[in-house]
């Protein structure tokens, strides 16, 4: 049996982290319902958005500007959204494991991370990080969706890369959420496969002033848009993994400290048990 | 042709408006554009500036960000990156924003970031048009 030191010891220190994710689990949890708020009014316009551009390609044949059209896995560039710390259960894992499994698909392949984890990841498996977002996996704001969307369209504009992707982490509910691929250019209807655009008509659209001039405008804006929801989703997703993931590390550390207390006072019981025993021991020797 | 149709005011952050009107004036990049009712199927483009919508018999002013406008049989839509009713701009914040604004485009910078400054200046400038006239009023 341990001695009533060393468990001491250890319950001591395993109290210590029980304080420490206890903290983080009441921090996460804050953070969480901010988050779900702004995923809460932003998430009309995500989907609104996406609904918008595919009724939009729909009834647009014979459009052609830049940033429509098919592509070949060529040339792809990649913004990958993950935290900029653990201790949150699978989320980073999951959204960073994905998005090293899509990009085996392109030839050459330009990253661009939000969050340490994200770049840290790369370096491990020996990816060159071209472009590295600081402090924006924590504040996701409109201001770094437009730097974001800048960075990309600068890439497709200057025939950089052929492809942009955004790889984030959907958040489905507090308890799920979901690593995803989205592709932002070139677009195309098939991009939105899985988009309900909730109406049936068959009318060319009219465009003002003109279809290029609408697309320059339109498709950053909608990126932005994108862009924005994205990083809102990642963040809400965030918080909720770790929540869950220091629930459950405080949940254990109170079993452990439990467990430990009644081995402890076994010891010590042993300990007195012993001691009496020697007690009368020596009585009965000395009569 | 007079009547009312169904239109919403989107942005990544929040509703803005969702509901019947009659009219709705938006900016565009070549002068302003009024949607009324049985409007052919339209995309267009959104240029930052004041829009005015005709509800319930009177004018209601709030400022738009850039931003497309998407208008279909069945509704009409807005997205924006923000709008805002006058007694929610900030005049301060944006006397400032003005102020900043300004300063980068005094320096000489890449044309990207010209830009990008061009539309902050015009972002500034119509809050702060919108939210003195309708401060005045009061």
């Amino acid at each position: 049996m341990a001695s009533m030191g060393d468990i001491k010891h250890s319950i001591r220190s395993i109290s210590e982290t029980e304080q420490i994710t206890r903290a983080m689990h009441l921090i996460s949890t804050s953070k969480m319902r901010k988050a779900i708020s702004r995923y809460d009014s932003n998430h009309v316009h995500f989907e609104r958005v996406q609904s918008a551009l595919k009724d939009i390609l729909a009834h647009s044949h014979e459009l052609s500007h830049p940033y429509i059209g098919e592509s070949e896995h060529g040339r792809a560039a990649y913004v990958v959204i993950a935290a900029d710390k653990g201790l949150c259960g699978g989320y980073n894992h999951n959204v960073l494991n994905l998005a090293y499994d899509y990009m085996q698909q392109s030839e050459e392949r330009y990253i661009l991370t939000v969050g340490q984890e994200a770049r840290a990841f790369f370096d491990r498996r020996g990816y060159m990080v071209d472009v590295e977002f600081l402090h924006v996996s924590q504040n996701p704001s409109l201001y770094n969706a437009r730097n974001i969307t800048q960075d990309i369209l600068e890439l497709y504009d200057n025939n950089i890369m052929d492809e942009v992707y955004v790889v984030y982490t959907q958040f489905a509910s507090v308890l799920r959420q979901e690593p995803k691929v989205l592709k932002l250019l070139p677009l195309s209807v098939s991009n939105f496969e899985n988009v309900d655009t909730g109406t049936q008509y068959s009318a060319e659209m009219y465009y003002h002033p003109s279809p290029r001039e609408v697309f320059d405008i339109l498709v950053p804006q909608y990126i932005i848009g994108l862009v924005y929801g994205c990083l809102v989703q990642s963040f809400a997703s965030e918080h909720c993994a770790r929540m869950t993931a220091m629930e459950n590390a405080t949940n254990n550390a109170e079993d452990m400290i439990d467990d430990l207390t009644k081995k402890y006072n076994r010891a010590r019981q042993f300990a007195i048990t012993n001691e009496i025993s020697e007690i009368i021991g020596a009585l009965e020797a000395l009569s | 042709m007079p009547g009312k149709y169904t239109l919403e005011i989107i942005t990544p952050e929040r509703i803005f408006f969702h509901g019947e009107v009659e009219s709705v004036i938006i900016p565009t990049p070549d002068g302003y554009m009024s949607i009324q009712k049985m409007h052919e199927p339209m995309v267009s483009a959104i240029s930052v500036g004041d829009m005015k919508l005709y509800t319930d018999g009177e004018w209601r002013e709030c400022t738009t960000s850039a931003g497309f406008v998407e208008v279909r049989p069945d509704e009409t839509i807005i997205f924006s990156q923000a709008v805002e009713w006058p007694e929610e701009i900030d005049i301060k914040r944006a006397q400032e924003a003005r102020e900043r604004a300004e300063e980068r485009l005094r320096q000489k910078k890449s044309y990207q970031e010209y830009m990008q400054n061009q539309i902050a200046l015009a972002r500034a400038m119509v809050r702060l048009r919108v939210g003195r006239r309708n401060r005045n009023m009061d």
